[in-house]
């Protein structure tokens, strides 16, 4: 039994790679860009990638990949279910609903005049949202019913781009006094005024549809519950002062008394009925009631995320550390098994 | 049982709702771009969409809705099997490549460096293709090395459009003078030079990697096959005067006797070992062997198209007039039988 690695600093497959070496267990390390990749996982029962949503190269091929993989008969990481609705808040939508998972209302158009029409009979606030980006980008909160019809005429007429300097600056600049960056990367969002992201180059416009959610009030914090192959652990993130998106905002509570444990059934419930491997998700509370915002199969580790403890099915909960990253590889270990059984 | 059936003018639906209405199929019509889809296919069993890849709407979210549907388990048409490769010549290496079908050699890079690398070290002519497109447009012969480093640098620079309108205007005379096209038709390409379609607009420039195929000499046509629901129905299609592309010729040869029995046998090979419900595969011939251009779900139907008998399993030929479309209802009725059961 051999495990294929696609290596990326900062991703998934340092870990991968580590637990691997540390458990003797067979990989070998692939290139999913070169075009021989196929001749590269002749001898490998499965492919994990953990592939970026903003890389150009991987948005090209990794989820076509992926699917070809898992449809000729090999184990991937991510699969299928887990895959399919990555970056793409309308997918997500779509997942959603089919299940009738608990999740914040959400609208789609892609027509203009429907959304004009939608737009003058509902209520405000709402939050408009690109259906790609992660950490909060492209997420907007809409006051008014102008604010909402500028957005419409805008995503049927010249479109969004993903990247946008100013707010990303702004980002910057924010996260450099908590600390949590340094002076480097705010010269970075300097240079991105003049020369944007190849990643947004080679994306172009969003355009074509207009995707707002609910705005649910009262949340100074989200959770995130993150689901790999049978297990949970979970956290909150605080809102962004004077703000309302808590994405990206690195200021984390991990105090595990503090969360509702109903999003814990919920995490456990979805994963379950989709098949997934591996899914962060997101939740707002309304009520006492945990709503979906949002779900990927990766996201960037938070600082001591691991140090929580987790919970299993039946909610108990293991106050030790441990390292998702490795119950990836454990999860892929027992579906090759499980094939080859 | 009902099926839910989202309809549109010219496409596969008029013959699905007149076979229902003739055998007395429960369906319903839906309108997939309605915000509230999900439920109105509340009390529906199945979806059936022929959606199509030059819509800006559809592309926006089809294949999405499809692959959440047919996670909570409802029958859908396309299926994931058949639909997830649709329109993308890149996902379709893999996907040939994975079950070692006999694929035209293909070749897709995603950084500038390693396609310069290639094209130094291979052998032209070569034929370059963008992902998308029917009809052989954005197909092009490359007959030297600096015809390929232009086709190279431009991928990783400003990018290509999918839609020429010039081009397509070229096309249409063609078609027009050989009485395949009405002169309203004509006019549109006329109309289509000041005024971009939705789809250009919304699609972009394809940038960011580039794909070639090996030419494959001495083929005055190529081979079509059709899989929908275990038969097959083929037929040839001359070149271009002077061209060497098939697709969308206009020029079909329906003489059964020239249909190689081992791109039939392939086809069905292809469509059991993928779990397709229907594909249009496209064929050229290297010294008698068949090697497999491109698949798609759907398929452009003209006079005709359907009275030249069609082939079963075991290659038994039925001299007989007979309807795909009806098939593909058939497969639905079948799906949702066996689900219940």
């Amino acid at each position: 039994m051999r495990i294929a690695i696609q290596p990326r600093k900062g991703s998934y497959s340092e870990r991968w790679i580590e637990y691997c070496e540390s458990k003797g267990i067979d990989y070998k390390i692939v290139d999913c860009h070169r075009h021989d990749i196929m001749e590269q996982l002749a001898d490998c029962d499965a492919l994990m990638w953990h592939y970026y949503h903003e890389c150009v190269k991987d948005i090209q091929v990794a989820k076509q990949l992926l699917y070809a993989l898992e449809g000729s008969g090999k184990v991937v990481f991510p699969d299928f279910p887990s895959n399919w609705h990555f970056d793409d808040k309308v997918g997500q939508k779509y997942l959603f609903e089919t299940m009738d998972a608990p999740m914040v209302p959400t609208y789609v158009f892609y027509d203009k005049k429907e959304a004009m029409q939608w737009a003058k009979s509902t209520t405000y606030p709402k939050v408009f949202k690109l259906r790609g980006g992660a950490a909060s980008d492209n997420v907007k909160l809409v006051k008014t019913k102008a604010q909402a019809k500028r957005l419409i005429k805008q995503a049927f007429g010249r479109g969004f781009v993903r990247y946008n300097p100013w707010v990303s600056l702004k980002e910057r600049w924010r996260l450099y006094r908590l600390g949590r960056t340094d002076l480097n990367d705010c010269v970075k969002g300097l240079i991105r005024f003049f020369l944007p992201t190849y990643y947004c180059r080679v994306l172009g416009r969003d355009k074509g549809y207009v995707y707002f959610q609910d705005f649910v009030p009262d949340n100074g914090y989200d959770i995130r519950v993150l689901y790999v192959f049978n297990r949970c652990l979970a956290f909150k993130r605080v809102v962004r002062p004077g703000d309302f998106r808590a994405s990206g905002s690195r200021v984390f509570d991990y105090k595990q008394s503090r969360l509702p444990k109903k999003a814990l059934t919920v995490a456990f419930d979805v994963a379950k009925k989709l098949d997934l491997q591996a899914a962060a998700f997101d939740f707002v509370m309304k009520g006492k009631e945990p709503l979906l915002v949002e779900l990927s199969y990766a996201s960037g580790p938070s600082p001591e995320q691991n140090d929580h403890g987790y919970y299993e099915e039946d909610l108990s909960h293991h106050p030790e550390t441990f390292n998702p990253n490795d119950w990836m590889v454990e999860g892929v270990i027992s579906k090759i098994r499980s094939k080859t059984a | 049982m009902k099926i839910g059936i989202h309809h549109r003018e010219g496409s596969y639906s008029t013959e699905w709702i007149s076979y229902c209405d003739q055998n007395d199929i429960a369906y319903k019509l839906v309108d997939c771009y309605k915000n509230d889809i999900i439920e109105q296919l509340a009390d529906c069993d199945a979806l059936m969409w022929h959606y199509y890849h030059e819509s800006a709407k559809d592309i926006q979210f089809a294949k999405q809705l499809l692959f959440a549907l047919e996670g909570s388990g409802k029958v859908v048409y396309p299926n994931r099997a058949s639909n997830w490769h649709f329109d993308d010549k890149v996902g379709q290496k893999y996907l040939f490549e994975s079950i070692g079908a006999p694929l035209v050699p293909s070749y897709a890079f995603y950084t500038k460096r390693e396609a310069l690398e290639w094209v130094n070290s291979t052998s032209f002519p070569k034929v370059f293709k963008l992902r998308g497109g029917a009809g052989s447009s954005n197909v092009r012969l490359v007959r030297s090395r600096a015809q390929a480093v232009s086709f190279v640098r431009k991928a990783f620079g400003r990018g290509f459009k999918r839609y020429h309108p010039l081009k397509n205007l070229n096309e249409r005379w063609r078609l027009y003078k050989m009485g395949k096209m009405s002169f309203v038709d004509l006019l549109k390409g006329w109309i289509r030079l000041l005024r971009p379609t939705k789809f250009a607009r919304v699609m972009g420039r394809d940038r960011g990697y580039i794909y070639f195929q090996d030419f494959i000499p001495n083929n005055t046509h190529d081979i079509r096959v059709t899989y929908v629901n275990n038969r097959c129905f083929a037929s040839r299609r001359a070149v271009r005067p002077g061209d060497f592309r098939a697709s969308g010729s206009g020029i079909p040869d329906m003489d059964q006797a020239n249909v190689p029995l081992s791109a039939l046998e392939i086809s069905f090979d292809v469509a059991e070992k993928l779990g397709l419900q229907s594909a249009a595969i496209d064929f050229v011939v290297l010294d008698d062997k068949p090697l497999i251009v491109e698949i798609c779900y759907a398929y452009g139907h003209y006079d005709g198209h359907y009275k030249h008998g069609y082939y079963d399993r075991d290659l038994n030929y039925y001299k007989e007039e007979f309807n795909a479309y009806h098939w593909m209802v058939d497969w639905v009725l079948e799906e949702v039988q066996n689900g219940k059961n």
